[in-house]
Parts: structure tokens; sequence; C-alpha cells
């Protein structure tokens, strides 16, 4: 027993339930005796053959069929001639979109070759004519419903087979209203103004050439009329009409014949193709007919557009121009597509609704919407009608972008340098220059012999610490600045040991604390008798910059262990280590000015009579002198660069038969080298700016001897 | 006009830390003493969070396979057995100093040498390219501060060091003020539309 | 680790670093990285195990610790940065941020007036004349440093007249600062120029510096394997 589906929530039911059993909704109309809603009619030879044909899908609707409803003859000329006649009296048709004939809402090509069904309601005159071969699309009166809808409702419960052309959802009103014409007749929405004459809803397929006489007449000037793929749509003015132009129609207890014919003259009336444009296949709906201008909202009829070709059709308003769209906008119309002017319905726009409250529509969204969540949109094709002059433009533009070099894909590896001969010969020269001292064992570099004012100031700083309060000494390099770093830290580290100073180590880096480990480490050789806890105090890191070095300078011990008390600490200088200004001297190894200034900004200015030493790069001293050299110095002294720490390890001893520092660390193996690199850096520098030098000249001569 | 909670953190924390500069006294010594601490550890967060978000970026390269993700692995790699090393025995023990020592510390200072060769191309790329009255300036004062840092072979020009020491204490020390003077303007000028509420930086 | 495996390490590092010369490669990627990963694996321990674990999530384990505002204050504050990573709690996240963010400004703003902008405007404004008084008493004359102040004051006015950007649309012409600052900033450009001379040459020593230390080690090693 096959199932029935519920339009409502989409579940099988038998298929002799009336109701469905998990909605509750109702599955077959209420009404069934389809000729008694007719008001006493008999039903119409097209609706009849629906009622055989067609029966709701197991969706719930039912597919439009490749088969049209091909009303005959009779019925076509009979509501060809009403709508004649109805053309005359009422005066020009309103403007609007003619739908296909299968098309309620207008919006599309016929699914199949159809012929064009004027959507012009019949006179009340001729409608008796047509009782008889209209099905009983007489509305009631009286009742909530109309009484078209009821019987729609009634005719709807009879299954059609798939694939068979569904019956149209609901009758049009008998009557349109005033002065609009059939939709389908009427040509596309942009080319018209209200008022413009009627086109009709799809041309023919080809084979199909001249218009029917009814439908000349009805046209007041041929139209440029669309092509079939550009299908005007229902007319906007057809369905503009409010709901109750549809109940009045109806009130009238009228079936209008052109509704009992309208699928017969769909396959015989000819559409009058333009010239030069493809005709478009048109499938005899089984409701256009009974569509009649003026009943759906503009909105439902709302008809695709016509190819650029057709906006040519002369427009018959009163008192209004034409529209003519400029070439450039014309050429940017899809030609074929998804969003082309469309001739034929969707298939979800041609499906009919068969039952529930939403009997007889069509292009019903179905009851379960499957979404497609987290997918991109489909990107549909359009052909487009390219002008000349846009191809050539193309052309050229695809012939730029597919050169080879623009083709080039990234690759993770990125190329190499384009010169790196430049950098390469650099390396080598500054690399030999290095070289030369240590392969020929020479020293040709004299030593410092004059010892900077704030190197002097730092060694006298340093012999007069006391041994009863610690010195802070600062680690905040990074490694990058090591190599320099250490040479000048370890002499003053060195002598700092000599004295016997107590020594307490913090950073606000992270490597700091590993690098203070590493230079106590290297002078601890030589002084043995620096033992953690005792003499020497690794306070470790120092968080968050200058937030954590104000809490420094306020209370250090807090700062940087809370509440912690490391185990075998001296008490005495433990209890020294919680004010700042217990220090007798704070030394800040930093390899950036910014960290220098940061420890005088948050230091300094908490305990200004604690002196500050600066030992820095080479590359950080043009911006920490102006803090030494001030009438009021925020530095005490300064200890530069390797050259620094040569002197400064120089100060400790100097040996008067080599003139070597007597008591070398770090720095003095590399003095050689570096005086030969500077050298090197220096010449490089000077032949640079001869050669530029000598370039500007010759090319200030080249430009005078062409002058 | 609607004033978020945020804002009026900001303005608060700046105004209390503000005053304790000039308003000397148990209570705000007190405040302070808090807020600084609880910047401290709320920074350090930052910090962790700012790896945390690293690691993500080079997993989800590694996970996508996209190109250089095979470098990405050796990060990963070593972010995490350095952090568990360090993490096990502590930054002062001795695989946490050899880490620093043997692999970070060459690594830095490789990088830190290239940019003697790059440092030297860009000048004479600069040499080549503009040739006007403050290169000029700019690379006699770079010629004379190398010529009397480093001494020069086989004999020794003491004015040279002399002239070194005069251009980095006055002209060099009276375009650095000009500028720590305008850096200090500027980080003034930024902290005070912060505690206003004109700039919001920690709104997303 | 045994000295020659440390030392072999060492030189491949070094050696993959600077292969940097011959243009990017493999071996200086696979350096970089590794660089970033140690770097960053180590900030992250230090992070936790000097500051994170001892000053706070250690402490939780103490009860007494609770009393401690320093201890609630800053976890209820942490707990709402972390919640900043994930979408739904992001917006817990901007108040422990306005707390930093506050609070670092108003220490760089007050390190700032006390610690720079007071003390180097102090230093600018000495005296020009070149008489000067030692601290025994005597008198004595100081042409340089007189000369050297002048040049100092010069200076530091014009370098700063240099960063002044008010520069006024005129009508028919392209937009000029006003006529008396055009004239300073142009004497503020010279000693900039020195400024960033004196910069270029320590940044120079300071990465020849670095050069010669890894040139060293390279030479050591290899003399080493040589006979």
């Amino acid at each position: 027993m096959p199932d029935v589906r519920c339009p409502m929530c989409g579940k099988p039911n038998p298929d002799e339930a009336e109701t469905c059993q998990f909605c509750q909704a109702r599955l077959k109309p209420v009404s069934a005796d389809s000729e008694s809603a007719a008001g006493g009619e008999s039903a119409p030879d097209w609706l009849s053959r629906l009622r055989v044909q067609g029966g709701p899908t197991p969706g719930g609707t039912r597919e439009l069929s490749g088969d049209s409803e091909i009303p005959s003859e009779e019925e076509a000329s009979d509501w060809l001639a009403r709508i004649r006649s109805k053309a005359t009296d009422d005066g020009p048709a309103p403007a609007g979109d003619t739908a296909p004939p299968e098309d309620p809402l207008g919006r599309g090509r016929a699914a199949e070759p159809a012929k064009p069904v004027p959507a012009f309601a019949q006179p009340a005159g001729d409608e008796p004519a047509h009782a008889e071969s209209t099905p009983g699309t007489e509305p009631t009166s009286g009742e909530e419903d109309p009484e078209w809808l009821k019987r729609l409702r009634a005719r709807r419960s009879v299954e059609t087979p798939a694939g068979a052309t569904p019956a149209p959802s609901f009758p049009a009103p008998q009557t349109p209203s005033k002065g609009l014409p059939p939709d389908w007749m009427h040509t596309p929405r942009e080319e018209t103004a209200p008022g413009s004459p009627p086109v009709l809803a799809a041309a023919a397929p080809s084979g199909e050439s001249a218009a029917p006489s009814w439908l000349r007449d009805v046209q007041p000037t041929p139209p440029a009329a669309p092509p079939p793929a550009a299908a005007p749509p229902a007319s906007a003015a057809a369905f503009a009409s409010e709901d109750e132009e549809l109940r009045g129609a109806y009130s009238e207890k009228e079936i209008p014949d052109w509704l009992a014919t309208a699928r017969d003259e769909a396959t015989t009336v000819e559409q009058p193709a333009p010239a030069g444009e493809p005709a478009a296949p048109i499938e005899t709906p089984p409701l256009e007919e009974l569509l009649a201008p003026g009943v759906l909202p503009e909105w439902l009829t709302a008809g695709p557009p016509s190819t650029p070709s057709t906006v040519e059709a002369p427009f018959q308003g009163e008192g209004l121009e034409e529209a003519v769209l400029p070439p450039w906008l014309r050429a940017m119309r899809p030609v074929e597509g998804p969003i082309a002017v469309k001739g034929a319905a969707t298939e979800a726009e041609e499906r009919v609704e068969s039952a529930g409250p939403l009997a007889g529509l069509r292009g019903v969204l179905p009851p379960k919407v499957e979404v497609e969540v987290g997918r991109h949109p489909p990107v549909l094709p359009s052909l487009l009608e390219i002008q000349p002059t846009h191809a050539a433009h193309a052309e050229l533009l695809q012939r730029i972008v597919s050169t080879p070099e623009s083709r080039a894909v990234p690759r993770a590896r990125r190329r190499a340098q384009s010169r790196p001969w430049g950098g390469l010969a650099v390396s080598l020269i500054l690399v030999a220059a290095m070289l030369v001292p240590w392969l020929t064992q020479t020293s040709v570099f004299a030593r410092p012999s004059v010892v900077a004012v704030e190197t002097l100031q730092t060694a006298n700083i340093v012999n007069a610490l006391p041994l009863d309060r610690p010195l802070l000494l600062a680690v905040d390099y990074e490694a990058a600045a090591s190599a320099e770093l250490e040479a000048a830290a370890l002499a003053v580290v060195d002598h700092v040991m000599t004295v016997g100073a107590p020594i307490a180590t913090v950073s606000t880096r992270p490597v700091g604390a590993a690098l203070a480990g590493r230079l106590i480490a290297r002078t601890r050789s030589a002084h043995p008798q620096y033992v953690s806890g005792v003499n020497y105090f690794p306070l470790g890191y120092l968080p968050a910059g200058p937030i954590g070095l104000r809490a420094f300078a306020a209370d250090p011990w807090l700062a940087v262990f809370g509440q912690v008390q490391p185990a075998g600490w001296e008490p005495a200088m433990t209890s020294a280590l919680h004010a700042s200004s217990n220090f007798s001297a704070i030394i800040v190894l930093a390899s950036e000015p910014t960290v220098l200034q940061t420890w005088i900004e948050q230091v300094h200015t908490a305990v200004p009579d604690v002196p500050i030493i600066a030992v820095v790069s080479a590359a950080a001293e043009p911006l920490v002198r102006p803090y030494y050299e001030s009438a009021f110095p925020s530095l005490q002294g300064m200890v530069v660069g390797l050259a620094g720490a040569e002197a400064y390890e120089c100060l400790n001893a100097t040996d008067p038969s080599t003139g070597r520092c007597g008591r070398p660390g770090v720095a003095d193996p590399m003095w050689d080298a570096f005086g030969m690199a500077v050298l090197a850096s220096v010449l490089i520098i000077l032949v640079g700016g001869v050669a530029s030098l000598v370039r500007r000249g010759l090319s200030s001569m080249r430009k005078a001897s062409h002058e | 006009m609607r004033i978020k909670v945020s804002v009026i953190v900001a303005i608060l924390t700046g105004t209390i830390m503000l005053l304790g500069y000039f308003i000397p006294g148990a209570f705000f010594a007190v405040v302070r003493d808090v807020m600084l601490r609880s910047g401290m550890l709320v920074g350090t967060v930052a910090l962790l969070l700012g790896v945390g978000n690293l690691l993500q970026v080079h997993l989800r390269k590694i996970r996508e396979q996209r190109p250089g993700h095979l470098y990405s692995i050796f990060l990963v790699i070593s972010l995490f057995t350095v952090f568990a090393v360090v993490v096990l025995f502590g930054p002062a023990h001795t695989y946490s100093v050899w880490i620093v020592s043997e692999i970070q510390r060459p690594l830095e200072i490789g990088l830190m040498g290239l940019l003697a060769t790059i440092l030297l191309l860009a000048g004479v790329r600069l040499l080549f390219r503009r040739q006007t009255l403050g290169t000029l300036i700019f690379f006699l004062t770079a010629f004379l501060v190398l010529l009397g840092t480093a001494p020069l072979p086989f004999i020794s020009l003491p004015f040279l060091e002399g002239l070194r020491n005069w251009i980095v204490q006055v002209p060099a020390v009276a375009g650095a003020r000009g500028i720590i003077l305008g850096i200090a303007l500027g980080a003034t000028a930024t902290g005070l539309r912060v505690l206003l509420g004109y700039d919001q930086p920690y709104e997303r | 680790m045994s000295d020659v495996a440390t030392a072999a390490l060492g030189f491949f590092l070094t050696v993959a670093i600077l292969s940097y010369v011959l243009g990017d490669n493999v071996l200086f990627r696979v350096a970089a990285h590794l660089l970033i990963g140690v770097t960053a694996g180590y900030l992250a321990a230090v992070a936790w195990q000097s500051v994170l674990w001892p000053q706070l999530f250690g402490r939780m384990l103490n009860l007494g610790a609770w009393l401690d505002a320093a201890l609630w204050i800053p976890l209820i504050m942490v707990l709402m940065m972390i919640g900043r990573s994930t979408p739904r709690l992001s917006v817990l996240g901007s108040l422990p941020m306005a707390f930093l963010v506050g609070l670092a400004a108003a220490v760089a703003v007050g390190g700032a007036l006390t610690g720079t902008l007071i003390p180097q405007v102090a230093a600018t404004a000495v005296s020009l004349s070149p008489v000067r008084q030692a601290s025994g008493g005597m008198v004595f004359f100081d042409l340089e440093g007189a000369l050297s102040n002048i040049i100092i004051l010069i200076g530091t006015v014009t370098t700063l007249a240099y960063f002044h950007f008010g520069a006024r649309p005129r009508a028919g012409q392209a937009p000029a600062r006003p006529a008396w600052v055009a004239p300073l900033a142009r004497v503020g450009e010279i000693f900039l120029a020195v400024a960033f001379g004196a910069l270029y040459a320590g940044a120079l020593a300071a990465s020849l510096t670095a050069l010669i230390d890894r040139v060293a080690f390279l030479q050591q090693i290899i003399g080493r394997l040589l006979p």
C-alpha cells in the first residue's frame, strides 16, 4: 500500500489516512466533491485531466511534468476571444510581466516547451461558454475560504503519477483587475514600466513563428519579446492586486471560459519571437490562465530579466519614457546561467502543493528545509553577452596574467637572495681580517692608553664598596649580546670579587638568571670564597618589566620571592634584601638603552642615593650617555663595549714588559681581531663612499655630454 | 554615554599608582604593593598566553601540513623539550644553563654577527642611493667614531680617540637627548591618553 | 654531555646560522626555528617555575595565604586572563588587561616624568658661562665646557624642533612647517645625523664583536681537528 507523505512533517502515512499520524495535519482536503464546489458546473477538461494525471508526490507536492496540458483548439479559441473582447473593453492593460503558462510566480522558463497561454481573465460574458471546459474553479461565496480554493483542494486529492503535468495550484480570478493585461504577455520587468504592452510570457520554441491574431490585437505594438530563456515572468500587474480581487472575481460565481481552454490555447498560440533571439520553449501551464492580472502581488509575478536585445521593446505607457539601458549595463546581464533571465521555473518553483493548507500553491518551500551548514554557496557560472571591446580587454588581461612571471607559484622555500655575492664578499673580508691576528699570532694593535672618565669612575665606585651591604648586579642583556657584555661584565665582576663585596643578581629577562649563573661561575674559579647564600644571592627572574622594577624598588625580596624563603641563606644579608636602599650600588648590564632607562626611571627615582653603574653595549652607548653627561647625572659610571672592557682589564693590572693588561680577561684576546675587523669595516665604507662619488661624477659627466 | 567597566578599572588603577608618586603614606603603599604584585602575575600569564599562541599557530601548521610545517616540528619539539627540562630541574640547574650556553647563545650570537655584514651592505647601498648632506654627516660620524673606538695598527693617533670622545659626548649627546626627550614626551602623552580613557587598547 | 658533542653541536649551529650569507637555506631555517622553540620554551618554563608556581599556584596550597589580597586578587585576574582564550569567556579578559594597561601606563608616565623628562631638561638647562668654580672655591675659565654646553643646548632644542610635525596646508603650495620652525628643524636634522651615525658605529662594533666570538669559536674547533 503506497504511503502518503505528510505535507507538514514529511513523514510517511498510510494511504487511506485522513490526517497525519505524527503531526495531525490534514492529508486530504476537507471537501472532495469537486463538482459541487464548482457550483454545479462540470469540471473543465484540463482540470479533469489533472485529476487523473496528478497526485501528491512523496514530498507532498506534485512535480511539474514535462508534459504540458494542451488545451483543445476550441477551448483556446474561446478564451482567446474572450481575451480579445476583454482587452477591448478594459482598455490598456496595466504594466506587468506575464507569467509563463506553468509558472504562477512568473519566474522562469517553462520546464517544457509550451505554448504561451494568455493570462487574461476572460470577460464575464464569455465565462459561461467555457464553463464546460473549465474546471470547477468558481469561487464560493459566503465562506471564509474562497470557493476556488476549496475546489482546488478537492481536486488535489487526486494523485497524479510522476511526470504528469500538475494541475493548477489555484484558479485565477475570472476577471482581471482593470486595465491589467495578462502577465505573460508583458515584456520583462526591467524593460517595462506600468502600462507597457503585454508580452507573451514565453516565446514559442523554434518552429513557432507567428503570434496569434488575438495576441496581436491585444498588443498595441509588437514588442521585441524576450526569448524563452528570458520568458517574462508572471505579470506584476496581473498579480499586483490584492486578494480581494481574487475573491471578488470569484464572487460572481463564474468560471472563465478561457480558464477551461487555457492549456489548449497555450499549445496553439504562437509567440512572436524577436529577430535574432532564441525562442524559448513554453509549457502551457495548467493554471496560468486562471490567474488574472492584478490578482497576485507584483513580487510573485516578478519575472526574469530579458536579454539585452529585448531592451528595445517599445514602451507604450502613458507619459513615461521607456527605460533604455546603457550598452555596458546590458553587456553585464547574463545570457545564460543561474542568474540569467529565466523563462522556466525551477524545480522548486514548479512544485505544486497538493495537500495541506498550502494546497494549490506553487513554489512553496518544502516542510523540511535542509539547511546546509558550513558550506559556501556554490559559484554558478553565468554566460554574459560579451561585447567585442570587452572581449579584447579580457584577452589582454588574460595575456598579462598568464605570463610566466606572474604564474610563479610561491614555493615553500624562499629563493636565494638576488645578489648574495655582496654579502658573501663582505663576510669573507671581515672573517679574513679577524683571522689574520690569530693565524699570524701577532698583536699589532695598541691597548687603550687613555681610560675614559666614566670607566675610571666605575673603578672608583667598586673600590669603595662596603662589605656589609650587597651589591646588586642586574643581568639584563640577551644571549646575543653576551659576547660583548660578558667581556666587560667579567672584568667588573672580577674587580668586585677582588674587593670582596657581596653580590645579589637579578634579571628582568628570563635568560638572565642563566647568564648570571654563567658569569658567576666563570669568575668564581678565581674567587672560590663566593658561595651561594653567603655572599652570593641569586634573586632570579623579575617579570613584567617596569611594573616588576617598581615593585622591586619598593621591596626587592617580596617582588622576587613573595613569601618564599630560600633555605640556608645568611639572615643578615637576607634582611638587607628587603629594601632597595640597602644596596651598596647597582650595576646594570644592558644591551639596550630602554632597559637602562627603565632601571633609572623606576629604581633610581625611588632610591636616588644608590649609585647606578651602566655596563652597556657599544650600540646602546649614544642613548645612554645623556644620563651620564648631565649636571645631575642618573648614572655614576659607565663601561662601554669591548673597548671599555679592555680598558677596565688594564686598570686591574698592566704588564709593563708587554704592555698588555696583566689580568687578561675575555676582552684582551679579542682586541686584535676587533681592531682588524673595525679597520676592514672602515675601509669598506670608505671604498663604498669613493665609488659612489665616482659613479655620481660619471653620471653627471654623461648627462652633461648628452646635453 | 555608556561607560565600560574596563575603562573604569584602567583609570582607577592608573590614578592610584600615579597618586602614589606624589602622595606618601602607608595606605597608598599597601594598595600599590598589592597592585604591583598582581600586575606582575598577570603580566607573566600574558607571556604564557603568547607562548601558547605561538604553539597553537605552529601546531595548526603541522596539522594542516602547510608549506614549512617540517620546520614547525623542530620548533614544537624544542619548545616542549626545553620546557620539560627547565621545569623539572630549575632555571639555575646545570642542564638549564647548558641549554642557554650551548644552544641559545651560539644561535643568537651568530645572528648578531650576521648583523655586521648586513649593516655594512646597507651602509654602502645608502651611499650609492642617497647622497645628501645628512648622509654625508651620518657616514662621517660613523667613520670617525669607528676609527676612534679601535686603535690603528702599528701607529697610535690619540687625537682620533679625543675626537671620537668629543663626538659622542657633545653633538651625539645633544641629538640623543632630543630623541630621549621626544620619547619621554610621547610616552607621557600615550600614558595619559590611556589613563583618561581616550585610548582603550585592552578592548577587542 | 661530553665536550666533543657540545662542541660539535655548537659548530653545527654556528655554521647553520652563518650560512645565511649564502642566502636563505634549509640549515638556516632549521636553526632559526630551533632558536625560537628553545627561547619560547625557556621563557615559559621560567615564567612558571620562578613566578607563577611559587607566588601564586603554590601558595594556594597554604590556607593562610588566602588571607593575603595579593593572592586571590591576582588569582581571579589570572583566571579571567586564561578565559580570554576561549570565545565564550573572552569578554572577561578585558578586565585584567585593563588593569595591566592602566598600571603600566601609570608606571610609564610616572617614570618618564621623574626619571627622564625632569632630569634631562635640567641637564640641558646648564650654565653657559665659561666661568666655573671648582669645589675648592677656585674660579677657572672653561671655554670648552661652555662651548659644549651651548652646542648641547642648541642640539637638544633643534632636535626637538625637528620632531615638530605641525605642517599646515597652504593655498597653492605644499604643506610646510611654520617659518620659524623650519630652520631649527634643519639644524636639528644635522644633530640627528650625528647621533644616528654614532648609533650606527656602535651597532657595527657590537655586531663585529659577536662575529669575532663565533669566528674564534670556529677557529678553535677547526684548530683542534687539524693535526
